[in-house]
């Protein structure tokens, strides 16, 4: 082997490295491109990059009927999360949810998943919209749960997401399992 | 032959080794270790595993109207498997997922989807996913929970109605997309396959 093959050879498994190492130390493209989460609690309000989210409560049951009519009844348990959200500069919508439970399983759902399903349309800028949240889970595995909220539900990357903190305990899912049927409003522009 | 490849210096013979096993491995997916054959049976009662969701066939009917919510079929029968359906993965699976777990084997004439009516072999006819109890479709399969539901295909009343059916459960692997970086449960492979008796829904 020549000398010229040699040194073409070592610029070539030298090129591979450098490669390979920057490869390494590069983020991983879906780390990249993960939500900005944005952390808050019941009855706080958090900026998101397209308007403000104020988290108003949290309730429970094993059957639900929503004010559009439908109803479902779980085989766990039910969870509703009533939320406002005020557009800041254009009509913006909550399209995407996941519930993320307290042993780390996450459950994901968008606008319209029948039974689990955020509902928050774009109201007008500046204007309160009564929104709400609802998603089934494992009650042994509620306690400890926290909900996220965002924008796109084909493609939340890159964006902010509220992380709501639930606080539900032990107690409250004992409650929640014997409770009555709950009715949920689903949707409501604030003075209509 | 035997006199090519004495002529052949160490290094081409090495070269050709290489390239034939290389050929010969790589049409059957390499030298990776394979994964064993885990097609079985599928029988009334017995949960199966059909990666990522557990199914348990609980019967198999036949119906000209699901009454209320659903209503009368507007292509000819019902043809319906009621199973309890969960999952072992840690996070909900999408409705695709559950919907393609279980499919019926060597019928025609049933209709594609709800919203394309195009008569296709059972092989490509994709299922509703109802949960029994409140009649509200599946659309994601949430960790830690377990849904009796109705997988509801619909047949044309041309067709002889049938007296048993070959059920067959499909897995999927958890994996990259191959168009862009999004994971889900892509690629289905055939898993178990169970003959059963077909009877009126609601009759019993």
């Amino acid at each position: 082997m020549s000398r010229s093959q040699l040194g073409t050879g070592s610029l070539v498994v030298a090129a591979l490295a450098v490669g390979q190492a920057l490869n390494d130390r590069l983020p991983d493209s879906s780390d990249a491109s993960r939500l900005f989460e944005r952390p808050v609690a019941i009855g706080e309000t958090v900026e998101l990059r397209t308007g403000d989210l104020t988290p108003r409560s949290v309730e429970g049951a094993t059957s639900i009927l929503r004010s559009i009519g439908s109803s479902i009844r779980s085989p766990g348990l039910a969870v509703v999360v009533s939320f406002d959200f005020v557009s800041r500069q254009v009509s913006s919508s909550i399209r995407y949810g996941e519930l993320r439970d307290g042993s780390g399983r996450v459950t994901v759902f968008g606008p319209s998943g029948d039974r689990n399903e955020v509902t928050c349309s774009g109201g007008p800028v500046g204007i309160v919209v009564h929104c709400t949240a609802v998603v089934e889970a494992d009650p042994e595995t509620l306690p400890g749960s926290v909900l996220g909220l965002a924008g796109d539900e084909l493609d939340p990357r890159f964006d902010d997401m509220a992380v709501i903190d639930l606080d539900i305990t032990a107690a409250d899912v004992r409650a929640w399992q014997e409770s009555e049927e709950l009715e949920v409003d689903v949707y409501e522009v604030a003075g209509l | 032959m035997l006199g090519w490849i004495a002529g052949r210096s160490l290094r081409q013979i090495v070269l050709a080794v290489g390239a034939v096993i290389l050929l010969a491995s790589g049409a059957f997916g390499g030298l990776r270790q394979a994964e064993p054959d885990q097609r079985g049976a599928l029988t009334l009662g017995e949960p199966r595993d059909a990666a990522p969701v557990r199914l348990t066939v609980k019967g198999v009917y036949w119906a000209d109207d699901l009454g209320e919510a659903i209503g009368p079929s507007d292509f000819g029968r019902y043809l319906l498997v009621i199973a309890d359906v969960s999952s072992g993965h840690d996070a909900s699976l999408d409705s695709f997922v559950v919907r393609e777990t279980l499919r019926l084997n060597r019928l025609d004439q049933l209709a594609k989807n709800t919203l394309s009516r195009v008569p296709v072999r059972s092989e490509d006819a994709d299922p509703q996913v109802i949960v029994t109890d409140d009649r509200v479709r599946l659309a994601e399969l949430g960790p830690g929970l377990t849904y009796e539901v109705a997988f509801i295909w619909e047949q044309q009343i041309s067709e002889p109605l049938p007296t048993s059916i070959e059920l067959q459960t499909w897995s999927h692997q958890f994996r990259q997309s191959s168009l862009d970086d999004q994971e889900n449960w892509f690629g289905r492979s055939p898993d178990a396959t169970g003959r059963f008796a077909v009877t009126k829904f609601g009759a019993s």
